[in-house]
């Protein structure tokens, strides 16, 4: 890559990461605690900024920092009951972190997938069946030829309805 | 693309379902809006949920199996029904008989017994037989008066409830049957709700305009459930007409069919509760899953 290029990538980068980060906060702020906010975003960008430098592209950025926040968040919550003090323990008790997920986030998991499926048999015929292409992996141009719809933008329309009513069937939120 | 437009791809972002340009409008709306990038933010637990093969593989499973059907109810079973009957008549011998010989009321009742049946029944014909809808009058004047779509004129009679095959199958008794005999069954509010149920996919609603040359535009109103086909039938067979479909503010959905149809050809309406697999074979004349119509020649 010659100079000119990589200086624009880098610029590209970093105009990226300004907009994650203050994204992230305002995101973390309302969901979780509003100090923990900006140390919270910070995480994120390191890991980014550590384990990720090689990428610059927005859109192999945006939905890695989704991730990472997710797990960052996790770990701020199990870190705050740790913290509380009905709850304190010696940290030789704790368990060593593993990769295996825990009986707890299998169970979550689980009671997740029950509540979705659950909330599937309630919709209605053409958001299932919208839903069954796409967790087939068809495109939305694909799922527009199938459904025989005229226009991308219906498809669009159709989805974006049958998620919400998805969502109102879950109670308003993906996780339990 | 808006964040207003860019959230209707939010759907396909949990399932993996967007296509590299999609994404890249998602993501470049989300870091302009907040609320959109909470959003995707939240749907993060979908998209870990469903990234499990497993997991997606039980959910295709489960949508894979029809619609579960709500089962007929064991107070609209026949066997059940005839019980009721039984047990009905032999109260009402029961009774005429301890209450020991009454000729004189006995045959005050008999008659208008048996007027009250018919009239009780009465309400379901006609309210397919003597349509009070003026539309649909005028729908089948329309019919009578130009059997052939090259000699009929323009005509877009306004949208209105039409006379569909579905209605007139036989029908589950209706609210105000099922009213008329409460005192006798106190369950048949019930079945007056069950009734509503089963229409829960509303027939569509049409306008058709025919060209002297032959050339018809089909304007259909529906949804927001179903399938919806249009199926040519002439000398050359049976061909399945393209729409150009457009949603509408009120859930429903428009879709608009063009084309040039010969002399004694036929144009027939479908919506499926379920998607065909071969639109082009659909019946003309023995039941389907749904709604069928034949648009032209209008059916008399």
């Amino acid at each position: 890559m010659d100079l000119p290029s990589q200086t624009a990538s880098t610029t590209a980068r970093a105009a990226v990461l300004l907009a994650l980060r203050e994204r992230i906060v305002a995101f973390a702020a309302s969901r979780y605690a509003r100090e923990s906010a900006e140390d919270l975003a910070q995480e994120v960008l390191v890991v980014l900024h550590e384990k990720y430098g090689h990428l610059d592209r927005m859109e192999d950025l945006v939905p890695l920092a989704f991730q990472i926040l997710r797990f960052k968040l996790a770990a701020a919550r199990r870190k705050a009951f740790r913290h509380g003090e009905h709850s304190q323990v010696a940290p030789e008790d704790l368990p060593l972190a593993s990769d295996e997920p825990t009986p707890e986030s299998a169970y979550e998991k689980r009671q997740q997938l029950e509540r979705l499926s659950g909330a599937l048999a309630r919709l209605g015929d053409r958001c299932r069946e919208i839903f069954r292409l796409k967790l087939q992996g068809k495109a939305f141009a694909e799922i527009q030829v199938i459904m025989g719809a005229g226009n991308l933008n219906t498809i669009y329309t159709w989805d974006h309805r049958c998620r919400k009513q998805l969502l109102e069937e879950m109670g308003g939120r993906w996780e339990p | 693309m808006t964040p207003r437009e860019a959230e209707q791809l939010l759907g396909g972002y949990a399932t993996g379902t967007l296509s590299d340009e999609e994404r890249k409008v998602l993501f470049a709306a989300a870091l302009e809006d907040q609320t959109l990038f909470d959003a995707l933010a939240d749907e993060e637990a979908l998209r870990d949920l469903l990234a499990d093969a497993g997991t997606r593989m039980r959910l295709l499973a489960l949508l894979e199996e029809p619609a579960r059907k709500p089962a007929v109810p064991f107070w609209r079973r026949p066997a059940s029904l005839g019980l009721a009957a039984s047990i009905l008549a032999a109260v009402g011998v029961g009774l005429v008989l301890r209450h020991g010989p009454a000729p004189e009321a006995s045959d005050v009742h008999a008659p208008a017994l048996s007027e009250e049946q018919p009239k009780a029944a009465a309400p379901p014909q006609n309210a397919v037989e003597t349509p009070q809808s003026p539309v649909i009058e005028k729908k089948r004047s329309f019919a009578r008066s130009s059997p052939r779509l090259d000699q009929a004129p323009a005509v877009t009679p306004p949208p209105a409830p039409i006379v569909s095959e579905a209605k007139r199958a036989p029908e589950p008794p209706s609210a105000e049957a099922g009213a008329s005999v409460a005192g006798a069954f106190a369950f048949a509010p019930k079945m007056a709700l069950d009734a509503r149920k089963e229409a829960a996919m509303p027939p569509p609603v049409w306008s058709l305009e025919a060209a002297p040359a032959g050339t018809f535009r089909l304007k259909v109103r529906w949804g927001p459930e179903g399938h919806l086909y249009l199926l040519r039938r002439d000398a050359s067979g049976v061909s399945v007409i393209a729409s150009n479909t457009s949603a509408l503010q009120d859930g429903k959905t428009e879709s608009v069919f063009t084309g040039t149809l010969e002399a004694g050809g036929a144009l027939d309406l479908y919506l499926l509760h379920e998607a065909s697999k071969a639109p082009d074979s659909l019946p003309a004349e023995s039941p389907i899953q749904g709604f069928r119509h034949r648009v032209w020649p209008e059916e008399k």
